[in-house]
């Protein structure tokens, strides 16, 4: 029954095998025609004919995507021989990110943060902005924000927005609990401690006083540069302070908790890691928390209360230490154009009809014609955020910190983990800071 | 039995007629018809696992080129304690999670296998958090359940007003080191029921004979259990059982999500296949990634072994 079936069928298959075995080749010469194009645009990067596409990255929310979409056709409209795709995502932007860089197809330009920016530029992923400077004006973003993050005196992105580490008050709950305002001129950790210390008794136990500080990086950075370490947190070899600066930052964080300062670790923990609306500040838990200025609009929105940004506190009249922190643009090593990719980015910076689209959503512009440009457009916290920057360009210190070097990615996570062993009083502060420098050594060592 | 035998023996005809010597151009038709699976597996699996195997050699930080630096990575394992401690988080979790998700599915089954009515739809529910035990959301709601607001920690907190005899403490059951692992635990446990229904297929075919010869000796169901079922099914059991050990080898979801992809609080839940993530993902050190991988496989491929080694002691063939 199935032998009259045999050959016509295998004469088919035979055809077949032929017809698989021609479009493999095809398709094996396609592939090799694709690498001789990208060979051939690499020379031709110098004055490409047609319009060239550039990639733009960015993450975030879903007002975002159509505001940066509607900037890019501006520019597109205005540099004339460039067109853009744009790659947006929610969440999981490093793990692509990184993927995309491992396989050689990483996005021309993309939207990074200061950890990008060291990581990324020192494993040689980003282009030096010298090498494009005649296609940026960065002219109108002040030095201090400019080279916030430049690794070796080089800077591998330009600022889009401007931020820093403030102090947030929830001024609707203080109010609600009648506490009295914290007198925040110049104020030192110790009256923070203090104030602090007050609120849980205060609010019969409803609130904390401020949100856990022990597992924030950029605040032990900070807390090191007023103790007189102008370098910050880290040396080119690892940490770069003594285990008993470290160790004085933690134990703040312990002796808080141990007053009733701050929730007691189990809680803590739980409101950490998670976005900024998970935190205990964002859930009305605690009354105050350091966070990145930039996040006031967005505190605002999760709780539904007035909030207030104060300073930084100093220890006994010392510097303040402070330190910007941005979001920025980088263009990618990987670029076939980064000409193009620079004069996109400069126009996404500096482009004041793209300024009326993207308005102050990522933040404080870093730029100061644009601030000018919408400054009637702002909300009354980013008009808090821009009257805070301004005091704090006015009084940090000129040097900024060393940038963390390679195999110190981690040491955010790693921080948040001693601090952890140590608020559920597992480890000393002093144990947690010595354990702290030895592995964030180690890590740095491992990696050079 | 007659019509039974008449099949049997025109399936062997047909098996036998099946096994006539092959023609020419059988193999090229099933070359030509496996050629999209396996282009699949070349290049999706078997490429992939062979870089893998020659990046674990080498120094890569995705970036750049990768290093050739022998054994340094494998020698590295040994030094961290980061691995070990991760090791010792995962093993663990499968040496106490799977018995007691296996012994949890096998109990249900033996339930569900009494004819319960409606047992479609019972086989059902229970299977569901199967499908979404590892699943983003559940996670995410896992946490929700066993915060220190949770629904649990209220729970405990009703029952502790209703009555003054049981106090039991409320705890943060994902943010406390103590008691994170136990509620990933928990979390695979409840996902009893893929191993539930092999349990229930299985029972399913133990002869009723056997039972009402046990029950005429007057045994009893504890010892029709210990002599009849468990005798009878322990090739399913291992059969849940090797499966059940390699995919809790190879947790991730459940631990990244509720852990915020830290492996957090203080590496309580810092699953083997998260640190390996984090290596290559957070830390850049895809070298070492790649060695932490090849030790996974050396450590399921050793622990399956064991499993078919100790099963010619345990597991009772019928044939």
């Amino acid at each position: 029954m199935r032998n009259p079936m045999r050959p016509r069928g295998a004469g088919r298959l035979r055809r077949g095998v032929t017809v698989v075995a021609a479009s493999s080749a095809v398709l094996l010469t396609l592939a090799a025609c694709g690498q001789a194009e990208n060979l051939a645009q690499d020379e031709e990067t110098a004055a490409p004919a047609g319009p060239v596409e550039i990639r733009v990255a960015w993450w975030g929310a879903e007002g975002r995507h159509e505001q940066t979409q509607a900037a890019l056709k501006v520019c597109e409209a205005d540099l004339g021989n460039v067109t853009t795709s744009a790659e947006f995502t929610s969440q999981g932007y490093d793990d692509r990110l990184a993927t995309q860089f491992a396989a050689g197809d990483a996005p021309d330009l993309i939207q990074v943060t200061s950890g990008h920016v060291t990581s990324y530029g020192q494993r040689g992923g980003l282009v030096d902005i010298a090498t494009v400077k005649e296609d940026i004006d960065t002219s109108a973003i002040s030095p201090g924000v400019l080279n916030q993050d430049s690794v070796d005196g080089k800077n591998y992105a330009v600022p889009i927005t401007v931020n820093a580490s403030g102090v947030m008050l929830n001024v609707t709950l203080m109010e609600q609990y009648g506490l009295e305002r914290p007198d925040d001129e110049n104020w030192t950790w110790d009256d923070l401690f203090e104030y602090a210390s007050g609120v849980y008794e205060a609010s019969d136990g409803a609130i904390w006083g401020l949100q856990q500080p022990s597992e924030d990086i950029r605040l032990l950075g900070i807390w090191a540069r007023q103790l007189g370490h102008s370098d910050g947190l880290f040396s080119e070899t690892g940490v770069g302070v003594d285990p008993e600066v470290i160790s004085s930052f933690l134990e703040y964080g312990s002796d808080l908790q141990d007053s009733e300062g701050s929730a007691p670790a189990s809680v803590s923990i739980e409101h950490q890691g998670g976005g900024v609306e998970q935190t205990m500040i964002g859930t009305s838990k605690a009354l105050m928390a350091v966070r990145p200025i930039n996040e006031i609009t967005a505190l605002a929105a999760a709780t539904g209360s007035e909030f207030e940004l104060l300073q930084l506190p100093v220890h006994e009249a010392g510097e303040t230490g402070q330190t910007f922190r941005s979001m920025s643009w980088a263009i990618t090593s990987d670029s076939e154009h980064p000409v193009e990719a620079a004069r996109v980015l400069n126009c996404l910076q500096s482009n004041l009809e793209v300024a009326d689209i993207l308005q102050a959503e990522r933040g404080l512009p870093a730029n100061q014609e644009v601030v000018e440009h919408i400054r009637a457009n702002l909300s009354p916290e980013q008009q808090m955020m821009a009257d805070f920057v301004a005091i704090v360009e006015e009084n940090a210190p000129e040097a900024a910190p060393l940038a963390p070097p390679p195999g110190a990615d981690t040491a955010e996570p790693m921080l948040r983990r001693y601090a952890e062993d140590m608020l559920f009083d597992r480890i000393s502060p002093a144990e947690a800071a010595e354990q702290f420098t030895a592995e964030l050594d180690q890590s740095v060592s491992d990696a050079g | 039995m007659a019509v039974a035998r008449e099949f049997s023996k025109h399936r062997k005809a047909a098996t036998t007629a099946a096994k006539a010597p092959p023609t020419r151009g059988d193999g090229k038709a099933a070359a030509v018809f496996l050629l999209p699976w396996f282009i699949g597996l070349v290049l999706i699996v078997v490429g992939p696992l062979l870089a893998s195997l020659y990046l674990s050699f080498t120094s890569y930080d995705l970036f750049g080129d990768p290093k050739f630096i022998g054994l340094e990575n494998y020698t590295r394992l040994f030094q961290d304690p980061r691995l070990a401690k991760s090791l010792q988080v995962t093993f663990t979790y499968v040496f106490v999670s799977v018995p007691l998700q296996l012994a949890v599915a096998l109990g249900l089954a033996m339930v569900l296998d009494r004819g319960v009515r409606g047992l479609s739809f019972y086989r059902s529910v229970f299977y569901l958090p199967s499908l979404l035990g590892a699943s983003v959301a559940i996670a995410i709601l896992w946490r929700q359940l066993f915060g220190t607001d949770g629904v649990l920690n209220q729970a405990i907190e009703w029952f502790n007003g209703i009555q003054p005899l049981i106090q039991i403490g409320t705890h943060g059951w994902v943010s406390d080191p103590e008691y994170a692992l136990g509620t990933l635990m928990v979390l695979n446990v409840w996902t009893f029921g893929s191993p539930m229904v092999i349990f229930l297929a299985g029972l399913r075919q133990i002869p009723e004979m056997y039972y009402e010869a046990a029950s005429l000796d007057g045994a009893s169901k504890f010892r029709q259990f210990t002599s009849i079922t468990f005798p009878m099914l322990t090739p399913v059991v291992f059969f849940n059982l090797v499966l059940q050990v390699i995919n809790a080898f190879q947790t991730f979801t459940q631990a990244f999500i509720v852990s915020g992809g830290t492996g957090g609080p203080v590496d309580s839940t810092l699953f083997y296949t998260l640190y390996l993530y984090l290596q290559g993902f957070a830390n850049f050190n895809m070298g070492y990634a790649s060695a932490m991988a090849w030790l996974l496989v050396l450590i399921i491929g050793a622990m399956t072994a064991l499993n078919f080694f100790a099963s010619r002691y345990w597991v009772f063939h019928d044939d």
